[in-house]
């Protein structure tokens, strides 16, 4: 009987969403309207967009589960979130201006076009990728877990990851009929669902928790902690995560093309000032929930299932709505990252030279349901774990920091050399690889320094030299000067067929 | 068949430098001492979180701060 509740709820949710989307249907003029929705979001519409991307179901999950598990560590989450949007705010002119004049709709397009480089446009693309994989392993596993527990017992574990599957394939259709636009505005209500009702969830549990002797004094002492000097994690643990996660929060290239749908650079900024309060409540409201919730003794033995264990002390309908939440965070995540994998891999790197929009979109297709594939696979190994997930999500923070120097030097700098930015992603990415099979936490040597940042200073050692080694030709450097200082000088082709402007930029 | 047009678009460039590096200097020193202390005494659940509180709080304050100088700065610029 539970499992219509439960069940039921996810398909009312689903056919909202399918309402809103096709009621705001608006027929795609060309690619840039498919890809970046022509710029023309505001700042509301931005701000839920961004946090719907940002703020995954597994959130609720893994990174909630670090909490219940290990304690206030967990709330590494809140400064780099916080740290993020302050880079989107200082970032939005440049990457708005650049993305306009030169009709951008990646981040490795960007990349691409600063150091006029198509290797790299193509490295940063396959960075990129492969970094986001984890991710969306992650985010089939809390699809796996929403119909898992929305069934009470009737579903298995693997039989609630391919019904997971199931329904983010329909979803889907909607987004690839419906490109950017369409994801944008179901962002809004999942957004609303996921960390509005998230949060009153909660904050419901929270005061539950306090009330019924599962207080901040049950709690052990260890809990309140941080890896300092002498601990085995290494005192730099901590400025390694936070670190790695405000930098590479710009790197994931879901995340990056938020920048290019808004109407206007202060629209960014103005949506990252409306993100900012909205990230502080609820996550501040979820990691407290699963710090108190560690006293519940299923809860302690499977940390990673704190969102379900709790809320299943309200009943079926609380934990319907709960199940909810996680999958409206979801679908919005795994929507983002498919859809700039698919993108990138066929614009970015298969069909870097340029080709057709129904080839583009063909490929895109195929990259997507590809990508899904790996996915799956790493879904299913990961079903009965209960413990350290967050782990995934932290090791793919160590490959998508390497995109950091070319993308921040090079907005900042003008010196960086194309021969810089790809040699330094290459090495910086395979050091953080090989490090991190070694030292899959941190390195006890370097003060407890994670692989990411050792990549990340070896990269921006290798970027800087070269800068200086072997500078830019003096082309270059005027391309570059006009850039930075005149962007007005860039003359726009527009497509006759389709008014829409093409870069005029040559590339090596 | 295209046609070749100067863009019109005329950027305004309104980076702070100093402004983003006192940011930045205070950001980075928020993420590399905490440990250091909270890792070396026992202040319990009200310190722990406190810090994470304080930390949003003052994150937040500048970003708010930010918005209101670049605000300001173009409403100069286009007046």
């Amino acid at each position: 009987m539970n499992i219509f509740i439960g069940y039921g709820m996810v398909v009312v949710f689903f056919a909202v969403i399918v309402l809103v989307m096709e009621r705001s249907y608006k027929k795609d003029a060309n690619f840039t309207d498919y890809a970046v929705a022509s710029r023309s979001f505001g700042p509301w519409f931005q701000s839920m967009s961004f946090l719907n991307t940002w703020l995954p179901g597994t959130v609720f999950i893994s990174f909630a589960g670090l909490a219940a598990g290990s304690g206030i560590i967990g709330f590494y989450v809140l400064p780099y979130s916080l740290l993020a949007v302050m880079f989107m705010f200082m970032m939005a002119d440049r990457v708005w201006e650049w993305g306009r004049v030169f009709n951008l709709r990646t981040q490795a397009d960007f990349v691409g076009m600063r150091y006029n480089s198509t290797p790299v446009r193509v490295i940063a693309a396959a960075v990129g990728i492969l970094a986001s994989i984890p991710w969306l392993i992650l985010g089939f596993q809390s699809l796996g877990l929403v119909f898992s527990y929305l069934s009470f017992g009737v579903v298995g574990p693997v039989a609630a990851v391919f019904i997971g599957i199931f329904v983010l394939a329909v979803r889907q259709v909607w987004t690839v009929r419906m490109g950017m636009r369409g994801i944008v505005i179901s962002d809004m209500v999942q957004g609303l669902v996921a960390y509005a009702g998230g949060f009153l969830l909660a904050l419901g549990f929270i005061v539950w928790l306090l009330s019924s002797g599962h207080g901040f004094k049950s709690l052990p002492a260890t809990f309140w902690n941080l890896p300092g000097v002498g601990s085995e994690t290494g005192f730099l643990y901590f400025f390694s995560l936070v670190a790695t996660g405000a930098l590479g929060a710009w790197c994931w290239p879901d995340i990056f093309v938020r920048l290019f749908t808004a109407k206007s650079s202060r629209t960014v900024k103005s949506s990252a000032v409306k993100a900012a309060p909205a990230l502080f409540l609820f996550i501040t409201a979820l990691i407290i929930m699963s710090l108190l919730a560690h006293s519940l003794s299923d809860v302690a033995k499977a940390p990673d299932n704190v969102w379900f264990l709790t809320l299943a002390r309200g009943g079926p309908w609380i934990l319907a709505l709960g199940g909810v939440a996680v999958l409206a965070a979801t679908m919005g995540n795994v929507n983002a990252i498919t859809a700039s994998v698919g993108l990138q891999v066929s614009q970015d790197i298969i069909h870097v030279k340029g080709t057709t929009d129904q080839r583009m979109t063909r490929t895109a297709k195929y990259a997507i349901a590809g990508a899904v594939v790996v996915s799956v696979i790493g879904a299913l190994l990961t079903v009965n774990t209960a413990s350290g997930l967050v782990l995934l999500a932290v090791a793919s923070y160590q490959g998508i920091v390497q995109l950091a120097p070319s993308l921040f030097l090079g907005l900042l700098w003008r010196r960086g050399t194309a021969t810089g930015a790809a040699a330094g992603m290459i090495v910086g990415f395979v050091t953080a690889a090989t490090l991190t099979f070694f030292y899959p936490v941190s390195i006890p040597a370097l003060g407890g320094l994670t692989s990411g940042v050792v990549g990340m200073i070896l990269n921006t050692i290798i970027y800087v030299a070269l800068a200086y080694l072997a500078p830019l030709s003096s082309s270059e450097k005027e391309r570059v000067t006009r850039l930075f200082d005149n962007l007005s000088t860039f003359h726009t082709s527009l497509s006759s067929d389709t008014n829409e402007p093409i870069n005029v930029r040559t590339t090596s | 068949m295209t046609t070749d047009q100067q863009s019109e678009y005329i950027p305004k460039s309104r980076h702070s430098t100093k402004l983003y590096v006192i940011a930045a200097t205070i950001n980075l020193a928020i993420m590399l001492l905490p440990p250091i202390y909270l890792g070396m005494t026992s202040g319990g659940a009200a310190l722990a979180i406190g810090y994470f509180m304080g930390l949003s709080v003052i994150l937040l304050i500048s970003l708010w701060a930010l918005n209101l100088y670049d605000s300001s700065s173009s409403r100069a610029g286009s007046s």
